[in-house]
C-alpha cells in the first residue's frame, strides 16, 4: 500500500482509487466534489490528471515492442547467423525496425486516438515552445525505451530463456516511468530516487510537459536529462553488443 | 593469390559440468565448473582465388563452426582469419559484401514473403545498384529455373526450390567468395544436379571462390578440386580430390545378399568378409539394410 503524501482523505472521496490505476482506458481517478483536492496537494488539476492518464495510454503505442523473444528464438534455432552476417550494424538494424513500428503506430494508433480525444474530451493541449518540447521529449522517450529494450534483449543471447528478465523489465518500466502511477504520487524520497533513473524519461517527462507541469527553464533541464540518459544507454548498449557478440554460440548445422 | 587465410584457428565452446551425487540439482545452480571443448582446434589452411574446396568431416567435426568464423558470425577464441585481407568479425559490414553464405539447414529468405520480395529486400540490404540487381535476378531466375515460383511465399516452396532461392539470394550482391554449408542436404537427385551444375558454372565463369561443406561424396567428386578433411576440430587431410580418392577410396565394396550362394563357383574379385546366414537365419526374418 502506498501512502499518498499530502493527499488527505476528504469527504466523499476515494483515495484508494488512485492505487488501482491500471493500464487500460478505464483509469480510475481520484476526484472530489469540488475538484480541488488533488490540485491543492500535488499541483496538478484533476483535468491535468485525466489528460495524463489518457495520454499515457496513447504513449504506450509508441513504445517499441520487446525484441527479447525474437532474439531468443533466433538464438535457439540458430537463424541469428543471418542477422549477424548481414552488412549492417546489429543495433542499427533493430533500431530501424523499431522506427518502422514507431511510424506505423503513429499513423494508425497515436494520431487517430489524439484526434478522438481532441474531439470528445476537453483537453488543454500545449502550444508553442511547450508543444515543441513535448514532441522532442516523445522522441527521446522512444529512444530511451528502445535502448533499454535492446540492452535487455541482448541478454537473451546469453540466457536464451528470457521470460523472467523481460517481465522484470516490463514491470520496472511501468512502475518507475510514471506510466501507471504518476511519480508525484510516490513518497517524496522514492519520487526523488526515481527521478534520477532513465525510466521517468519515458512517460513522466513527456506527459508532464504536455500537461504543463514542467515549464520555463525546467523544460531544458528535463530534455537534457533525457538526452544524457540516451547517450549513456547508447554507450552501454554498444559495450553490451561488443561483449555479447564474442560470447555468441551457435551450434548445430 | 590467397583469398582466405586461416591461421591456427581455435574456437572453444563451454558447457557447464554436471555435478554428480546428492543435491546435484542444487549444486548445478552454484557450480561454476565448465567443460571446455575445442570445436575447432588449431586449423590452418589457405584458399586461392577461384578454388572450389570441399570441407568434409563427420557430424560435429567443426565444419559449420569454421564456416561461421569465416563468415564473421562467430569470434575465434584464438588464431586469425583473413578473408580478402579483412578480419571477418572486426570488419563485418565490409566483409559481408564480399561473401555470400548459404546454410542448408536454415533459410535467410523471409518465410511469409514471396521469393521475389525476399530478393528485393536483400538487394536493398546489400545496396545492389538497380540495374545490376535486375540483371542478376534475371540471370539466376533463368539458370536456376525459378520463374515458376518467384511469387510463391517461401513457406510454400519445396526444399529444392527453397534451396535454389537461397543460393540465388546469397549471390545477388555478386560476392567473390561463397560459403555453402550443406547446400544439397535433403535434396533429390534432380535438384541436386541442378544445383551442382550451377555451382560449377559460377565457379568457372565468374571465378567465385567456393567453400562447400557436405556429407555427399557425390558433391565432392563432381565439384571440388581440393578437399579438406576435418575431424574433432583438426585437419586430417588437405589436398586434391584425386589424391584423396586414391588414398581413402581405392576400393569399392560390393555387398551381395543371395540365398544359397555357391562360393566355390565364384570367380570374381576375392571375398573380403562373410556374414553367413545373416539374413536368413530363421530367427530374424526381417531383412536388414545396410547389413
Amino acid at each position: 500500500m502506498v501512502r499518498l503524501k499530502g493527499c488527505r482523505p476528504v469527504s466523499n472521496s476515494h483515495v484508494t482509487e488512485v492505487l488501482f490505476f491500471v493500464q487500460s482506458p478505464n483509469y480510475s481517478f481520484y476526484r472530489n466534489s469540488n475538484g480541488q483536492g488533488l490540485a491543492l496537494s500535488t499541483g496538478v488539476s484533476s483535468q491535468g490528471m485525466q489528460t495524463y492518464a489518457m495520454l499515457s495510454v496513447i504513449l504506450f503505442a509508441i513504445i517499441p515492442p520487446s525484441i527479447s523473444y525474437e532474439i531468443s528464438d533466433k538464438v535457439r534455432d540458430g537463424s541469428i547467423v543471418f542477422d549477424m552476417q548481414k552488412p549492417w550494424d546489429y543495433e542499427w538494424m533493430h533500431f530501424s525496425k523499431a522506427v518502422g513500428v514507431f511510424m506505423y503506430s503513429m499513423i494508425y494508433a497515436v494520431i487517430p486516438q489524439l484526434i478522438a480525444i481532441l474531439l470528445f474530451f476537453p483537453v488543454d493541449y500545449p502550444t508553442g515552445l511547450q508543444a515543441a518540447a513535448f514532441a522532442a521529449s516523445v522522441l527521446f522517450a522512444f529512444l530511451l525505451s528502445f535502448l533499454i529494450n535492446f540492452i535487455v534483449g541482448m541478454s537473451a543471447v546469453l540466457f536464451t530463456e528470457t521470460w523472467g528478465i523481460e517481465m522484470f523489465k516490463t514491470v520496472i518500466t511501468d512502475i518507475c516511468s510514471g506510466a501507471m502511477v504518476p511519480l508525484w504520487f510516490f513518497p517524496e524520497a522514492v519520487a526523488r530516487f526515481l527521478s534520477w533513473l532513465p525510466f521517468q524519461g519515458i512517460f513522466n517527462i513527456p506527459l508532464s510537459l504536455f500537461i504543463g507541469k514542467i515549464t520555463g527553464t525546467a523544460i531544458w533541464e528535463q530534455l537534457a536529462f533525457q538526452a544524457a540518459w540516451c547517450l549513456a544507454l547508447l554507450l552501454l548498449s554498444r559495450l553490451v553488443l561488443r561483449r555479447i557478440e564474442r560470447r555468441l554460440v551457435i551450434s548445430g548445422g | 593469390m590467397d583469398i582466405i587465410i586461416a591461421d591456427n584457428l581455435v574456437r572453444q565452446f563451454h558447457s557447464p559440468k554436471k555435478p554428480a551425487g546428492s543435491f546435484k540439482l542444487l549444486k548445478s545452480v552454484f557450480s561454476m565448473q565448465k567443460e571446455t571443448i575445442n570445436v575447432v582446434d588449431h586449423v590452418t589452411f589457405t584458399v586461392r582465388k577461384g578454388d572450389f574446396v570441399g570441407y568434409i568431416g563427420p557430424n560435429g567435426a567443426g565444419k559449420s563452426t569454421t564456416i561461421k568464423m569465416l563468415s564473421g558470425v562467430l569470434v575465434p577464441t584464438s588464431g586469425t582469419v583473413h578473408v580478402k585481407g579483412l578480419e571477418p568479425y572486426k570488419n563485418r559490414k565490409q566483409h559481408a559484401g564480399n561473401i555470400g553464405v548459404v546454410f542448408g539447414q536454415r533459410t535467410q529468405l523471409w518465410w511469409d514473403l514471396p521469393l521475389i520480395e525476399s530478393f528485393k529486400l536483400l538487394g536493398k540490404i546489400y545496396n545492389v545498384p538497380k540495374e545490376r540487381f535486375q540483371h542478376n535476378l534475371e540471370m539466376f531466375t533463368e539458370i536456376l529455373d525459378m520463374s515458376s515460383f518467384l511469387s510463391t511465399p517461401v513457406r510454400q516452396l519445396s526444399l529444392g526450390q527453397r534451396m535454389r532461392g537461397d543460393i540465388a539470394a546469397a549471390l545477388l550482391h555478386e560476392p567473390e567468395i561463397l560459403f555453402l554449408d550443406e547446400p544439397t542436404i535433403g535434396l533429390d537427385i534432380l535438384a541436386k544436379e541442378k544445383i551442382q551444375s550451377f555451382l560449377q558454372k559460377i565457379n568457372k565463369e565468374k571465378e567465385i571462390t567456393i567453400i562447400l561443406t557436405t556429407h555427399n561424396m557425390d558433391d565432392i567428386e563432381k565439384l571440388c578440386r581440393r578437399v579438406i578433411f576435418i575431424d574433432k576440430g583438426q585437419i586430417l587431410f588437405d589436398g586434391s580430390t584425386v589424391v584423396m580418392t586414391a588414398e581413402f577410396g581405392g576400393f569399392r565394396y560390393l555387398v551381395v545378399d543371395a540365398p544359397n550362394w555357391d562360393e566355390a563357383a565364384w570367380n570374381g574379385p576375392s571375398v573380403e568378409r562373410r556374414e553367413d546366414n545373416q539374413l536368413f537365419d530363421g530367427s530374424k526374418t526381417t531383412s536388414r539394410w545396410p547389413p
